[in-house]
């Protein structure tokens, strides 16, 4: 009999990537025996290097070469079941062109791009807050009977130097501006932390990161970052994808809210403790620069919910 | 972790028990808390049957995700599990079975 074939469609960023795994590994889990293909943009496959619940990573490159490849690939491959994360147009296309039996994903309302939802056999309304349980919702939806909250992620490898001993890991970049902790401020947590503060960026962040005087900078792709977050005693972040990477291994530390909601795109799992102002207005526009209420979060707030947070891993590994 | 590691700390006097997890049930989770004994690793072994469900990297990591469970490895000759729950889990589906053809028999 041939295996039932299951289409994953999340094609970006690390930290959508990341809360999609869960509900691809329910998937697997659920339906024995099945084939799982996820079509993911070239960049972000490092995250799915060596899953164990998928079966296939199918590439989807930006260019026109790319686009043809892939979309004959998946023609020819022909898919039982698609889900499609990520609600936009052109992730309901590469679902659609899967010919899958049945594509599942959110209902028009609550898409990204409403207009995907005319791609789908069934638009889910979900009633989850957080990402992470939409996307569980989305596969229970789609029969996956056992749902499960892990993150399989890679090793990673390491890149560029980092200090032997422990050491905090801060990336202090995010996909928008607003959503970023003033850069001065971590001048200010690398004087006053205990441990070293090593920030971390992609290649083109290195001239912003060195600005920050004390900190030791750390330039590498995804691997690298995996792998420093691995090594990191406690990290500090702020809502972009190396944070959700962190809550996701579990690692103890904080993450600094401000435009966006904590409930819906926080970090999972419980390990990292949340900053946000109770007045910060919640809006998901791109804005350039960090947000007052990411203003209004003091150095010192964060040394003591780092503090707490450590204290909390402590009293966990006794228990 | 490797075979080597997983051998060291069963000479070291970890708690073994291997299993196949093909896929993890709940009572897989509740048997390992009851095997957890306080100040000894728990080790897990994950054994593989003849047509898993899953690969053995898959159900390693969910083992490795319960509280109780201190290390996990793939089963490689030279260790002996203390329990073997792939054998327990035989058991349950042979009674199981017989349980099933009882009520059949009963009924007709």
């Amino acid at each position: 009999m041939a295996a039932f074939r299951i289409l994953v469609v999340r094609l970006s960023s690390m930290g959508d990537v990341i809360h999609a795994l869960p509900a691809a590994a329910s998937l697997k889990h659920s339906f024995p025996y099945s084939h799982v293909s996820w079509v993911i943009r070239p960049r972000w496959m490092p995250l799915l290097e060596g899953n164990p619940f998928l079966d296939e990573v199918i590439p989807l490159d930006r260019t026109l070469r790319g686009i043809t490849e892939t979309w004959r690939r998946l023609r020819r491959e022909r898919f039982d079941l698609a889900v499609d994360f990520q609600g936009l147009v052109q992730s309901a296309l590469v679902a659609a062109a899967a010919r899958a039996d049945k594509i599942f994903g959110l209902h028009r309302s609550q898409a990204w791009e409403g207009a995907a939802a005319l791609f789908y056999s069934t638009g889910l309304m979900t009633t989850s807050t957080h990402v992470v349980d939409r996307n569980l919702e989305l596969v229970a939806a789609a029969g996956a009977s056992s749902l499960l909250r892990t993150f399989p992620l890679p090793q990673g490898t390491p890149e560029g130097r980092l200090p032997e001993q422990r050491f905090v890991l801060a990336s202090p970049l995010a996909g928008w501006g607003s959503k970023q902790w003033p850069i001065e401020r971590y001048e200010d947590l690398a004087q006053q932390l205990e441990l070293p503060l090593v920030v971390n960026g992609p290649p083109d962040a290195e001239p912003i990161l060195s600005r920050i005087r004390g900190a030791h900078v750390h330039i590498s792709g995804i691997s690298g970052l995996i792998d420093a977050t691995r090594r990191a005693h406690a990290v500090i972040g702020v809502d972009s994808g190396p944070m959700h990477l962190a809550a996701a291994l579990g690692k103890p530390g904080v993450a600094i809210f401000g435009p966006t909601d904590p409930a819906r795109n926080g970090p999972y799992g419980g390990t990292l403790r949340v900053l946000r102002t109770a007045d910060a207005a919640t809006t998901y526009k791109r804005g350039a620069d960090a947000a007052l209420s990411m203003h209004a979060i003091t150095t010192a707030a964060v040394l003591e919910a780092l503090a707490q947070s450590l204290q909390e891993k402590i009293a966990g590994c006794s228990a | 972790m490797s075979a080597a590691e997983a051998a060291k700390l069963a000479a070291a006097g970890a708690t073994v028990v291997s299993g196949y997890f093909d896929p993890l049930i709940a009572s897989h989770a509740q048997r390992l808390a009851l095997l957890k004994r306080n100040g000894t690793p728990l080790l897990v072994l994950i054994a593989t049957p003849d047509h898993p469900i899953l690969p053995a990297r898959a159900r390693a990591e969910l083992v490795a995700g319960l509280g109780v469970v201190d290390h996990v490895a793939e089963l490689a000759g030279g260790i002996t599990p203390q329990i073997q729950l792939e054998l327990e889990d035989a058991a349950r589906l042979e009674r199981l079975i017989e349980h099933v053809r009882a009520r059949q028999q009963a009924a007709s």
